[in-house]
């Protein structure tokens, strides 16, 4: 990881004028430099520019393209960490979002500590899976994970995992056969303490399923009930 | 296992057995009516066997003719021989010499007084007795025309008959089962519709029904119109409901944008913290009153799954929120029943109710399970202060609290219940809480298998 000083970039994604003007100075003051699009097309075009972002912030109800829409496109290409902001408080929202590929979700109206926390764990946890350079390579049950070249294959097959999944896939490949709970995975992944009644983690964890049993079939992660998950070895 | 095939309860069955039944009453009715009023003459082939029988009986009367024995008696002692009546008939004044036996019907008698007539013998039928004759012969100076009749067995038992009754049995049962059809299969159709309908599918309708021109295609055709109402009554719902979510919400989201600047900006902190736990409170509210009303709108969407399946999550995050507050939470077995159910309605219902007992209990909440026949039963229970009988009916009502300081402070909004309650009631269940004997509060959701 460069030790020079540099800013942290984000991009807000919300048509509530209002409150991106307040987001952006407030995310400006907190160190951060911060481009706001008001819509969900302009917001797309931004975030696959070229231009570099840690995160992106994006809202789910907007005119024109929803959040998801934007969300699914970026996907195709991008990996960038997306925290979506799910006003609706509905269940499904955030569901959605996590199976679409965001990192995390933020129920509309948030706390702005929180905001802040959540932001730090999603760009802390990028910068270590994007320059833990020093780390050795995983190789364990014919998958193989590089963590200084952000990398998972299987059968020399590329995995387009997202940051979060990837570091879920990288705790439980470093306790492969071993047990891992829930706590821990919030823990260390997620960067906050597990919350009852919040489905994220089995989310991200079925992502990641998916997209290995895509390449070969069969389960590799065991779900321990209640408990949390198990990386199988052979 | 009767009352499941019992036809009778079935507007199908009912509709066929009553035509089935009148179809074949007015069909033996007439059958038999015929037969009895009209039973038809018919001339059939005679048999050469009967006419040289008869020919030959002739004979042996007019052997006879010498001796004085009348001819009744001639006529008796012959038949004993066979098993026929012989008749003789006076082709001058007409009268019948009949042997003892049965008498001679009346319309019998007459048919063989203009029998004798003719001049070659025949065969006449009256139901099932068959005359044959005349064959004619002098006795004792007056001329007779001999007649045989005899049961006709085999064309009493026409095969006809059998056949007649089982294609009357097969018509009247295709015909009475094709007219009920007819009139249940609208109705079959519009209930169908009304179940989907009552599921929440809104967009049902009725098919092939509608385009009847009498009056169940009305009926469905009135279907369809209240069909149409309630899928536009319910959109607009549910977009009140998205709007007003979106719209309380906006504002709500910049207000707290606002805080995080003014902290920023060193505003005196201890202002801001007001404000804030105000905005959180309100933010709460707005959400639980949003549940509520969707839960309360009811789209349920049932499905038969395991129990244990259903409540497993519920139950490892009320532990863990339990073991967070340091208090404890024992959950008995859960049966291994199937219940049909909406998950998501009924994990928020056990939920609330468990956050709720575990909130004001004092050291253990626990969980038991109860099933019979009909219901079943989950029973969650607290150790806290409990509450009275009358409070006890009054905490599924919105915004009650029965302790108000205490559940500021823990940050309810006096939703909770109440939600749980409308998503309990949209299983066609019911909830109840009741102080129990020693301490604390039980609280007792019942739902029908």
């Amino acid at each position: 990881m460069s030790k020079e000083f540099h800013l942290q970039s984000v991009l807000v994604i919300d048509d509530d004028i209002e409150l991106t003007d307040m987001l952006s100075t407030y995310l400006s003051g907190m160190g951060y430099s911060v481009n706001v699009k008001n819509d969900g097309e302009a917001g797309l075009s931004e975030a696959i520019s070229g231009h570099h972002y840690d995160l992106i912030l994006l809202d789910v109800m907007m005119p024109k393209m929803d959040g998801f829409d934007v969300l699914q496109k970026l996907r195709a290409s991008h990996t960038t960490p997306v925290l979506m902001l799910t006003a609706r408080g509905d269940d499904y929202d955030r569901i959605l979002g996590l199976e679409l590929g965001a990192d995390d979700y933020l129920p509309k109206p948030f706390n702005h500590r929180e905001l802040v926390a959540r932001i730090k764990a999603i760009v802390r946890r990028y910068t270590l899976s994007a320059g833990g350079g020093t780390e050795q390579d995983l190789f364990i049950n014919g998958i193989f994970l590089s963590p200084s070249r952000q990398q998972v294959k299987i059968n020399d097959t590329a995995l387009e995992l997202t940051t979060t999944e990837f570091m879920v896939l990288r705790l439980l490949m470093l306790n492969a056969a071993q047990r891992v709970t829930k706590e821990q995975i919030s823990l260390k992944v997620l960067g906050k303490p597990l919350q009852a009644f919040d489905r994220s983690i089995d989310m991200h964890v079925s992502n990641l399923r998916k997209k290995i049993s895509a390449v070969v079939p069969g389960d590799k992660i065991k779900t321990l009930r209640g408990v949390g998950y198990m990386l199988l070895v052979e | 296992m009767f009352k499941k095939f019992n036809p009778t309860r079935k507007i199908m069955g009912r509709i066929f057995l009553w035509f089935w039944v009148t179809f074949l009453v007015t069909a033996a009715f007439a059958v038999v009516g015929t037969r009895f009023f009209f039973e038809e003459l018919e001339v059939v082939d005679i048999k050469p066997q009967d006419v040289r029988a008869l020919s030959a009986f002739a004979s042996r009367i007019q052997r006879n003719n010498a001796k004085q024995i009348p001819l009744v008696n001639l006529l008796n002692r012959l038949e004993r021989d066979r098993r026929w009546r012989l008749i003789a008939v006076n082709t001058n004044n007409k009268q019948i010499i009949a042997p003892s036996g049965p008498p001679l019907r009346n319309m019998d008698a007459r048919a063989l007084q203009n029998l004798i007539g003719q001049e070659s013998a025949i065969a006449i039928k009256r139901g099932a007795v068959k005359f044959s004759g005349p064959l004619f012969f002098n006795y004792q100076g007056e001329r007779y025309g001999l007649f045989s009749a005899k049961f006709d067995r085999a064309a009493q038992n026409k095969p006809s008959f059998l056949l007649l009754f089982i294609i009357a049995i097969l018509t009247t049962t295709i015909l009475s089962w094709l007219f009920a059809r007819s009139l249940t299969s609208p109705i079959l159709d519009i209930q169908s519709s009304a179940k989907k309908l009552a599921s929440g599918q809104w967009d049902t309708r009725v098919g092939f029904a509608s385009s009847r021109h009498d009056e169940l295609g009305e009926l469905a055709r009135d279907f369809n119109r209240m069909a149409e109402r309630l899928q536009t009554m319910w959109g607009a719902q549910k977009r009140l409901l998205a709007d007003v979510s979106h719209e309380l919400r906006s504002p709500l989201a910049r207000l707290q944008m606002a805080l995080g600047l003014a902290y920023q900006q060193n505003v005196d902190p201890d202002t801001l913290t007001r404000v804030e736990r105000e905005a959180d409170r309100m933010e709460a509210l707005v959400a639980q009153l949003l549940t509520l009303s969707r839960v309360e709108a009811g789209h349920v969407l049932l499905t038969k799954q395991l129990l244990v399946d259903v409540l497993n999550d519920v139950f490892t995050d009320a532990d863990f929120e339990a073991q967070s507050k340091n208090k404890q939470l024992r959950i008995a077995q859960v049966p291994k029943i199937t219940v049909e159910v909406d998950s998501n309605m009924l994990c928020r219902a056990v939920e609330n109710v468990i956050r709720n007992a575990i909130r004001h209990s004092r050291q253990l909440t626990s969980v038991a399970f109860e099933h019979d026949d009909a219901h079943w039963h989950i029973i969650i229970s607290d150790d806290g202060d409990g509450l009275s009988v009358e409070e006890c009916e009054k905490i599924f009502s919105p915004f009650y609290r029965a302790t108000l300081a205490r559940e500021r402070e823990s940050g309810g909004v006096g939703l909770g219940l109440s939600i749980a309650k409308a998503a309990v009631e949209l299983h066609n269940g019911v909830i109840c809480a009741e102080p129990q004997s020693d301490k604390g509060l039980k609280v007792t959701l019942s739902f029908p298998f």
